[in-house]
């Protein structure tokens, strides 16, 4: 867990110095800007970590699946949608 | 068939979006939808997005209807949806009503994406609890999911939902009312300013509110070059189950206030609690109300009764805590019939927004049949100063029935409010109480509840 946050951390950082490098100036966009901006850079953080999230729901989904007689159980119930 | 000769309405709230609007017509609620809105409208029922959502309880049904608008030359489709029993609005809610509202449109925008569509708006107000749970109201809210776009709500949701439950769950719950102040959601920079600095060592409070809020304030006067880059699907699923995870997260510390406690502090025995109940029963058992609004509520004790009657009950209080434990109580033992709301009487929610047309004040909203003021009275006379003749009056305006008790001033509740201050009401006297409320109201039954110097009455409005 520790190195992921550390990876986490790392990631964060560079999106920040990311943000903070955007210099050009040509369009003017109102002020939802800077909310649009950030999504772009977290999505790539967060659709990281969602890759790594299902990657490992599913691990643990096939293993229990392998000793369990419920198969039908989904990763997250709540989520089945 | 609605008759043509009579006037339709446009809600004075629904302007923002071209994709139709709200109008009223013979006190039913209609939604128009516009010629712009056909492709999407068609994809929201082709999908069957409109179907699951509707199966899973999470929109507002509706049927299609052929009625005029009063604008038609712009109509694809005119709706009837069903109907709102009580329109409440999030500054009323409590931190569990708004965090369920909030974990309700991700939900939402989760099956949308699955459907090739996704939320255009993440608006509290598209939100309304209907049996106790949270409802998306606004059919008109989903739109074509293009690939590579971000969520164009994205910022919407932090400022209606994320940073208010943040504000609410790690500085104080009674930063809801900011709601109040900000129609469009609290401004980031803002949240971020009154959040604690240790929120900052929380991943996704760190990014939703403060680094937004940062980025926001760096490109909100700057030109900037167009942007050309787009996100993944997957990247939008991972900020959407990002923001569920932290909603899901985010508690309500328990903190003692003023009411939230107040049935372990009351000064009657249970056989007087258990006797002012069967009263309330009976009265209500006699008049038989179409609704009823429990003013002063608490954590709704006595607006149970009205509810389990099956009588729909608005429960108000004005203390965050009463409210959150009367929500959580309804939702445990599955009570639909009760919404319970925050609501100072002294200082109830005003008609707000636009020209004060777009969210109107509480006491407006909807017609109350019965309300019902249980010790209440001497909050208002004594700790609020009110003349007995104005508490009167302002009965008249919000109902037909009050059922309502009259707490003498030998009371100890009553000497509690006195005890820090001077004695300047010598008119708080149930002599006076039955004269002025004589002046505007009939007495249909009066009662002393058992063991205490309490009465309840049952009056009706002249």
């Amino acid at each position: 867990m520790g190195l992921i946050k550390k990876l986490t951390s790392i990631t964060l950082l560079s999106g920040l110095i990311l943000l903070l490098s955007y210099q050009d100036a040509n369009a003017y966009l109102d002020p939802a800007t800077g909310s649009y901006i950030f999504q772009l850079l977290l999505a790539a953080l967060l659709g990281a970590a969602i890759a790594v999230k299902i990657f490992w729901s599913n691990v643990k989904h096939f293993f229990l699946n392998l000793f369990s007689k419920n198969r039908d159980a989904g990763p997250d119930q709540e989520d089945d949608d | 068939m609605p008759d043509p000769t009579k006037k339709t309405t446009i809600n004075p709230g629904s302007f923002r979006d071209p994709s139709g609007f709200i109008f009223t017509r013979e006190e039913t609620v209609y939604r128009q939808v516009n010629k712009s809105y056909q492709n999407d409208f068609d994809l929201l029922i082709s999908s069957g997005l409109y179907q699951k959502l509707i199966d899973k309880k999470l929109l507002v049904s509706h049927d299609e209807v052929e009625i005029d608008s009063g604008q038609s030359e712009l109509a694809y489709k005119i709706i009837r949806p069903e109907q709102i029993p009580f329109i409440s609005y999030p500054y009323e809610w409590s931190f569990s009503q708004l965090k369920d509202a909030a974990l309700t449109t991700l939900r939402m925008q989760g099956i949308a994406l699955k459907h090739g569509m996704s939320l255009k708006d993440a608006s509290a107000y598209n939100i309304q609890f209907i049996e106790n749970r949270p409802v998306m109201i606004d059919t008109l809210s989903f739109e074509t999911y293009r690939e590579g776009s971000p969520w164009v709500a994205y910022k919407q949701f932090c400022q209606h939902f994320l940073a208010p439950l943040a504000l609410m769950s790690r500085t104080d719950i009674r930063l809801s009312q900011l709601l109040r102040v900000y129609i469009d959601g609290i401004p980031l920079d803002l949240a971020s300013k009154l959040l604690p600095v240790k929120t900052k060592f929380s991943f996704s409070i760190l990014t939703h509110i403060h680094l937004h809020a940062k980025s926001q304030s760096r490109y909100a006067d700057r030109k900037i070059k167009s942007i050309q880059r787009k996100m993944s699907k997957q990247a939008l699923l991972g900020i959407i189950d990002n923001l569920k995870s932290i909603v899901k997260k985010l508690k309500w510390k328990e903190v003692t206030t003023t009411w939230g406690d107040y049935y372990d502090q009351t000064n009657y025995s249970s056989s007087a609690a258990g006797h002012k109940g069967e009263l309330v029963k009976a009265y209500l058992e006699k008049i038989s109300p179409a609704n009823v609004w429990d003013l002063g509520a608490n954590t709704g004790i006595y607006s149970m009764i009205a509810a389990e009657m099956g009588i729909p009950t608005v429960a108000y209080d004005i203390d965050p805590v009463a409210v959150e434990k009367n929500y959580l109580g309804c939702k445990q033992s599955d009570r639909t019939n009760m919404l319970p709301l925050l609501l100072d009487l002294t200082n109830p929610s005003p008609d707000l927004g636009w020209e004060n047309r777009e969210r109107p004040a509480a006491l407006k909203r909807s017609p109350g049949d019965t309300a019902m003021a249980l010790a209440l009275i001497h909050h208002l006379a004594i700790a609020n100063n009110l003349p007995l003749p104005m508490i009167a009056r302002f009965f008249t305006g919000i109902c037909k029935w009050l059922i309502i008790e009259f707490v003498p001033k030998s009371d100890s509740q009553t000497q509690r409010l006195l005890g820090s201050r001077e004695d300047i009401f010598p008119n708080y006297t149930q002599d006076c109480f039955e004269t002025a409320f004589r002046e505007v109201f009939d007495f249909d039954r009066s009662e002393k509840i058992r063991e205490s110097e309490r009465t309840l009455y049952l009056m009706h409005k002249r």
